[in-house]
């Protein structure tokens, strides 16, 4: 998919490469590369998924893989959790008694 | 594009440097022959006065935030305190500052001082609320800015919590650069500061310490003014040490002299903070151990040569919390006193909870700090993040939790339970690397000061040490 140029999106790059990671970090973390994610407007067309340069809010032009465009937010407040209704009901019950 | 694009070596050599011109600040003259630096020396010659700083807060609508006494909270404490026991809880509701936390204290001072300085940018590397307020603040200065975080897992999984912190920065019109897992993020932001020449608008600079001192200040009048006493106690949540010692430092600069001061951090224990498999696995990004008891045992690992924060210096005890702990007393404050706050600012108020059944009714605690909550900070995606990564929900024995497996909730206000951090663990943790040092009697006046103990004590706990390291 081509992106055209001047579009805001979201690039990913890898700073360290696995090798090079300091070997005192825990396994997990040393095997895979150090990464950054930054977002921006595309200086060029760039095709999704291959390394494009965008402008970045600060005026720096840096490079990366185009990861996604015009990105939006996705956190939320999750899903249903049954346990705070419990910890709720005990909450009043303890403070205000039963209902009578 | 398999590259390497950060050049550590050449950083490393040239950190010194760059931090000096990015904090416009040179450590070198606060340093002491010996292992030691002039604290207050470097607390004092910022060129800010209290009085400034109080003016520049005022001017931004950051400081003089209500504090309201718990009544709802205290009542409920007191059903499991004995006859004549529950102190009265109060609540430095700093969730009102701009950009909704105490960080926006700090922020409001290191942004100021860019601004007079002539930089045309600020940095901060922070996964937290700091970040929203340094984005708040540089936008009302008219400043660029750039916040640093460590966000996500190797598989791209983010922390929903940080994803709302990045959220609010970009809102204020910040630039966000988000990373994977692993301390190189402090290469990261050096590479940005020396690339932008932007201000480095660290939580450790005396800038960021001194904006909390109005935060102890305000307490201690505000109390003098409604029950005529300064607090028998303030409990700070503690992670990097800036918010305990600025508190206890404008406590002691109001008079309240006498007022405890203690730290509570969410007890992460067994997690590590640089695991990749780990990040994802815990429920709290701050106000935990994982900072808590490193920072109090080796203040300067920060981002600045001296960190200004120095917790050991200032803090009477110091207490932990388990998650489940701090999830159910965020559920309370908002249940019981239409509070919706936090999570991770409410870990102090789970440990006053409890610290309140063992004071007198006349006594009274106040926890010093509040956030707000949102989509991603709040407890329901908080929890439901930790269960979509295989963490255990269960109600039981809170003591019993084993962070990164499970959460543990009480099953009634009585379980929530604390463990107590002793300080002389800490100070003998910090003392470590001195135990085959010849220290003179600077080095050990340093260190009295750095501990808040006597000579002899000193003394006393690096002979410990040194038996210890010994035996081993």
């Amino acid at each position: 998919m081509l992106v055209e140029k001047g579009k805001f999106v979201r690039i990913r790059s890898h700073l360290i490469l696995p090798e090079n990671r300091n070997t005192d970090l825990p396994e997990s973390t040393q095997k895979v590369p150090y990464k950054m994610w930054a977002k921006g407007y595309l200086l060029d067309e760039a095709e999704l998924y291959e390394e494009s340069t965008i402008v970045t809010a600060t005026n720096r032009v840096i490079t990366g893989i185009l990861k996604e465009v015009e990105p939006k937010y996705k956190h939320s407040f999750g899903d249903f959790v049954t346990e705070i209704n419990v910890m709720r009901s005990i909450i009043l019950k303890e403070v205000w008694g039963n209902d009578d | 594009m398999m590259i390497d694009t950060l050049d550590i070596k050449g950083l490393d050599r040239r950190k010194y440097n760059i931090i000096k011109k990015s904090v416009g600040l040179d450590y070198k003259k606060f340093e002491r022959p010996g292992i030691g630096f002039d604290y207050d020396q470097m607390m004092n010659d910022t060129g800010v006065s209290f009085e400034d700083v109080k003016d520049i807060q005022k001017k931004v609508m950051v400081g003089n935030t209500p504090l309201i006494e718990l009544n709802n909270i205290t009542k409920y404490a007191r059903k499991f305190s004995k006859e004549g026991y529950g102190a009265r809880i109060f609540l430095k509701d700093e969730a009102s500052n701009l950009s909704g936390s105490f960080k926006a204290r700090r922020a409001a001072i290191s942004i100021h001082q860019a601004k007079k300085m002539g930089y045309k940018g600020v940095i901060a590397a922070t996964s937290g609320n700091y970040g929203a307020a340094v984005a708040a603040l540089a936008a009302k200065h008219g400043l660029k800015c750039i916040i640093v975080q460590e966000c996500f897992d190797s598989n791209n999984v983010a922390q929903p919590e940080i994803l709302e912190k990045a959220r609010a920065c970009e809102a204020y019109g910040a630039e966000v650069i988000q990373l994977s897992v692993g301390p190189e993020l402090f290469y990261a932001f050096l590479d940005l500061l020396e690339k932008t020449g932007y201000f480095n608008a660290s939580l450790y600079s005396p800038y960021g310490i001194m904006g909390i001192e109005t935060l102890g200040y305000e307490i201690a009048n505000e109390l003098t003014v409604s029950e005529g006493k300064f607090p028998e106690a303030v409990i700070c949540t503690n992670a990097g040490g800036g918010n305990l010692t600025g508190t206890a430092r404008g406590l002691l600069r109001a008079g309240a002299k006498e007022t405890k001061v203690y730290g509570a951090s969410v007890n992460l224990q067994g997690l590590h903070m640089a695991s990749d498999l780990d990040f994802n696995r815990k429920s709290f990004t701050t106000g935990h151990t994982g900072f808590g008891i490193p920072f109090a045992t080796n203040p300067d690992r920060s981002d600045v040569p001296r960190s200004a924060g120095r917790p050991m210096r200032y803090m009477d005890r110091y207490f932990t919390v388990n998650q489940g702990s701090v999830f159910f007393i965020t559920e309370a404050l908002a249940i019981l006193e239409g509070l919706e706050r936090g999570p991770a600012g409410n870990t102090s108020l789970a440990v006053a909870f409890k610290l309140a059944q063992t004071m007198k009714k006349d006594e009274i605690i106040v926890v010093q700090e509040s956030e707000y909550t949102g989509a991603g900070k709040h407890h329901q995606p908080q929890l439901s993040f930790a269960r979509n990564n295989k963490v255990d929900l269960i109600f039981g024995n809170p003591l019993e939790e084993i962070p990164g497996k499970n959460i543990i909730f009480p099953k009634s206000g009585k379980d929530i339970d604390i463990r107590e951090i002793p300080l002389d663990k800490i100070r003998k943790s910090y003392l470590r690397k001195y135990n085959d040092k010849s220290l003179t009697d600077e080095d050990i006046k340093f260190l009295c000061d750095e501990l808040k103990i006597s000579n002899t004590n000193v003394t006393k706990l690096i002979q410990e040490v040194n038996n210890e390291r010994k035996k081993r």
